[in-house]
């Protein structure tokens, strides 16, 4: 476990969904490997590599449930007839449809690539410099990318993605951070998931065109996303620190119609407490906020006078990871309004419903907890999560589709530390997800009104997946 | 030429997504150390280069007209005969010949400043001592070019991923008395010996043949007799020397073939074998045998194409091989491939000339390189000639609408002087040469109901073919 808590303690801890992370950066910087130190400046790099082969079997994104009368021809959400996300993109989205192609005939999935972990393969570099006794400042930009091509195809560029760069400005007040970092929402479910379940290993393929994977994302946990942001962090008083930071806004659509006007930065912060508990335990605790209002254009049906709509992204998330001995455990959960399944802010067919004239944002709730038993250089460890989306009143009465309702994740792994550079990784991810099912409508052929007379079964999807592979980093 | 090999011996080859498999190439010089602390070693390597790259010759060849007699309908009038497309002529990419936006009046005439055979390289890698013999290393080559997409400034920056870095490779390595294991992004196996005759005798300090005349890092010989092995995703062994024998083997990431065979359940084995000596001081040789093997599925089990071929699962094969041999000053490098579904340019490559768009069926490739050079000091001289055919399926000679890719051919000369041990001058000079099968003879004859029918009639239509020179100065930095 050595190498958790030299990335836990570094200047940059990473993490996979397309994601990266700064886990902690605003605590004391750790073990990268210091190449140099010159006339007051230190250069550090720090990054890891690593490969998987991961096979996954069961069903592929399901088929609408049929209509015993005919009627109803709705489609899946996250499946073909939604034009959010398709497969194609490499982004995820709502369940887990296979790449174009890799069905059979009966709609299951069978597939065995080689793919990139929760986290890919990772260069960072780190400048700092001391200015004055209590002042250093320190720089660091990451560089991303994925051992796997997207979408199967050996033609498809790698493009290396600028994941994280920012400065820090360190001194005994506290420490202000610059650039582009984590966000603050989900980190105690993203930080239990790197260090008790998937740091070293891959959980559920974000998608199975283009990694990096997403361990329990998606499935009970949230990641934080990145953003271009100024923050602060209070020094510890005790173990207690305050994270407070305004981050670039964001929107959900291109059209004026639609919510896609963000005015104002949006304001996101944590309050931790991390304390240790005798000579090899820890607690610590955190609770995470954002807001940000948001907005679209309306126009009155009748006289054709536009006005704006407003409303407002929100979430809170917490969490809690203790360390006894050889147990680890951590706990976690959210719920906000607009937060997405994957990602906190995430554009999906999921965050906003399909009413022409109001569209609404839906709420989404999250639970996940971890465990895991270190004993010497190998550790064992399980996981439990689920994700859950509310129906908007609209959905209630759209039939042309069955709106995601849940997505579960159960998770063991097994990892040896070979050294205390080489993590050897094996481990398995069942995946679920549940969807609302889509509700029957009947119309008055002399009025023309609508009612909803039942609803369609909820299509279900499960998979599972078997990761084996080997992690390098320094 | 010991500037070859900080570069080679890390595989990091090639110009069209093809980094080579250079694993067995001759021992190599040593990393570029930036710092050692604490056991851990962190290395660089890279390059950057620029090329003034002139072509001149054939535009993109227009069918051929159709002059066959033509049939009659019922009352005598003359029926127009059928036309036909060239596979490659909707600029469809690493498909036939020479496609590009710059022609006029059937010539083309172009001058660009690229990249050359290998783009813009910066590479970083990180290296441990785990016991007295074995090592571990991680390695991450970031590539790029130096010339815009489609001459369009535009795509220098914002949204082109044209312009943004392509992680070419990024792998772990484990090397001890019991081989070699990578794990990660790397090099390919099946194409790897003649891709290396080509970086290390022909165009390693050059240009060659511009893979796309708008984009990309150039492809030497690569479709032209030389196949490049690609990088993909993968795990790979590497036995260590038994008296010079080695054998490599593999698993990648497998590939699909986009609207044609999609669904791609297993990975992709590959292997090699090879055998390597120095008989005297100043003569050396290898000879490598490679082989590939990937199971095709086509989407949902089900059949796309319509024609006689009822098969919904099918295989891409490959077997290579080539020998170089170094003695004095003088290098000759032989090799030569065999395949189905392989491509003309990279092993597994999804075009229009790798199977048929109707029913699907993979076409078979041969393809045959030869290269020399000598090396005098700071200077080397070098030559190649090379070919890829592609064979015609027996559906191809009934498709009165197309005209098939039958060869694609390049000889090659080059003059390279190495200025310091790590800038080289280079002068190259590319003749292309493209081959169409040309589209079977055909017309239209009226069926019992009077309806033109297309009337397959031996022979074919003369085949058209393009020749392109290019002419390419320039030099590259590398460290």
């Amino acid at each position: 476990m050595k190498i958790l808590h030299k990335h836990k303690g570094s200047a940059a801890v990473r993490f996979g969904l397309c994601l990266a992370a700064c886990l902690s950066w605003s605590r004391v910087a750790g073990a990268e490997v210091e190449l140099a130190e010159k006339d007051g400046w230190t250069f550090t790099f720090d990054g890891r590599i690593n490969a998987f082969l991961s096979g996954g079997n069961g069903d592929d994104l399901p088929l609408p449930t049929p209509d015993p009368a005919g009627v109803n021809t709705h489609y899946v959400m996250g499946g073909t007839g939604d034009s959010q996300a398709p497969p194609g993109t490499g982004r995820a989205n709502v369940g887990w449809p296979g790449n174009y192609g890799q069905q059979d005939s009966m709609n299951n999935y069978r597939a065995i690539r080689v793919r990139s972990g929760m986290y890919g393969n990772i260069m960072g570099f780190g400048v700092g410099r001391k200015v004055s006794d209590d002042l250093s400042i320190r720089g660091y930009i990451s560089i991303w990318s994925t051992v796997e091509s997207l979408n199967y195809d050996k033609w498809a560029p790698i493009n290396a993605e600028a994941r994280e760069g920012y400065f820090n400005v360190i001194g005994n007040w506290g420490t202000v951070t610059i650039g582009r970092t984590l966000a603050w929402l989900g980190r105690m479910s993203y930080e239990i998931d790197t260090a008790y379940g998937h740091g070293f290993g891959v959980g559920l393929p974000c998608t199975d065109g283009l990694g990096p994977a997403c361990g329990h994302i998606g499935t009970g946990a949230i990641f934080p996303g990145y953003g271009a942001n100024v923050s602060y962090t209070t020094p510890s008083i005790g173990g207690l620190r305050l994270h407070a930071g305004v981050f670039d806004p964001v929107v959900f659509s291109t059209s004026a119609q639609d919510w896609s006007h963000a005015s104002i930065v949006r304001p996101e912060g944590a309050l931790t407490f991390d304390r240790p508990i005798g000579a090899t335990g820890r607690i610590k605790l955190g609770v995470e906020g954002l807001y940000q209002p948001i907005s679209r254009i309306a126009m009155d049906a009748t006289t054709m006078a536009t006005s704006r709509v407003s409303t407002s992204i929100w979430g809170a998330s917490g969490g809690l990871r203790v360390e006894v001995g050889p147990l680890r455990l951590g706990v976690s959960g959210f719920r906000g309004k607009g937060l997405g399944l994957f990602y906190a802010l995430q554009r999906s067919s999921a965050t906003e419903d399909k009413n022409p004239t109001d569209p609404q944002l839906r709420t989404f709730t999250g639970g996940y907890g971890q465990l895991a038993l270190v004993f010497g250089k190998i550790q064992l460890s399980g996981g439990f999560g689920m994700s859950y989306v509310d129906q908007t009143t609209f959905d209630k009465s759209d039939a042309s589709v069955s709106v995601i309702r849940y997505q579960r994740g159960i998770s063991g792994g097994f990892y040896y530390y070979a050294t205390d550079a080489i993590v050897v990784g094996v481990d398995f991810f069942n995946f679920a997800a549940g969807w609302w099912g889509s509700p029957l409508v009947d119309t008055d052929p002399n009025t023309g009104a609508m009612t909803v007379s039942g609803k369609l079964a909820g299509e279900k999807q499960v998979l599972n997946f078997l990761n084996a592979g080997v992690t390098y980093h320094w | 030429m010991t500037t070859l090999s900080s570069v080679k011996r890390r595989g990091v080859v090639c110009g069209i997504t093809l980094g080579a498999l250079l694993l067995g190439a001759r021992p190599a010089s040593a990393d570029l150390v930036l710092f050692e602390k604490d056991g851990w070693t962190f290395f660089t390597d890279g390059r950057v280069n620029s090329f003034m790259s002139l072509g001149t010759g054939d535009d993109f060849p227009t069918p051929t007209p159709n002059n066959n007699p033509q049939g009659m309908d019922a009352s005598g009038m003359p029926l127009s005969n059928p036309t036909h497309q060239l596979i490659g002529g909707g600029g469809a990419y690493f498909t036939a010949g020479f496609p590009n936006d710059q022609g006029y009046a059937g010539k083309f005439l172009g001058t660009r400043v690229r990249s050359g055979f290998l783009g813009t390289i910066l590479a970083f890698g990180m290296k441990r001592q785990l016991t007295e013999t074995t090592t571990i290393k991680s390695y991450m080559s970031l590539w790029g070019t130096s010339q815009t997409y489609a001459r369009d400034r535009n795509n220098d920056a914002g949204l082109s991923t044209s312009k943004g870095f392509d992680a070419r490779e990024a792998w772990i390595g484990i090397d001890g008395p019991w081989g070699s294991f990578i794990a990660g992004r790397q090099g390919g196996i099946l194409g790897g010996i003649s891709t290396e005759i080509d970086f290390l005798y022909g165009h390693n300090f050059g240009v060659g043949l511009p893979c796309l005349e708008i984009y990309y890092p150039t492809c030497g010989h690569i479709g032209t007799g030389a196949l490049g092995p690609g990088n993909a995703a993968g795990f790979s062994y590497v036995s260590p020397s038994a008296g010079g024998l080695h054998v490599k083997v593999a698993l990648y990431d497998p590939v699909r073939l986009l609207g044609a065979w999609e669904r791609v359940p297993y990975p992709r084995p590959e292997g090699a074998i090879w055998f390597e000596r120095q008989l005297t001081p100043s003569v050396w040789f290898k000879v490598q045998a490679e082989g590939m093997y990937q199971f095709m599925g086509q989407r949902g089990g089900a059949k796309i194409g319509t024609m006689n071929d009822p098969h919904s699962t099918d295989e891409v094969w490959g077997v290579a091989g080539g020998a170089r041999l170094e003695a004095g000053i003088f290098r000759v490098g032989l090799s030569a491939f065999r395949g189905k579904g392989l491509g003309t340019y990279v092993a597994l490559q999804n075009s229009p000339s790798t199977f048929n768009s109707a029913t699907m069926n993979f076409r078979y490739f041969t393809g045959y390189y030869a290269q020399t050079a000598a090396v005098f000091g700071h200077e080397q001289i070098s030559a190649g000639i090379g070919r890829v055919k592609d064979d015609l399926l027996p559906e191809d000679k009934t498709d009165a609408g197309t005209s098939n890719l039958k060869y694609q051919t390049g000889i090659s000369a080059a003059f390279y002087h190495h200025l310091t041990s790590s800038l080289v001058l280079g002068f190259d000079y590319f003749n292309f040469r493209t081959d169409w099968w040309g589209a079977p003879n055909s017309n239209q004859i009226p069926d019992a109901n009077g309806i033109p029918v297309t009337q397959i009639l031996p022979g074919f239509l003369p085949a058209e073919k393009q020749t392109v020179h290019l002419f390419n100065l320039g030099a590259t930095f590398h460290w």
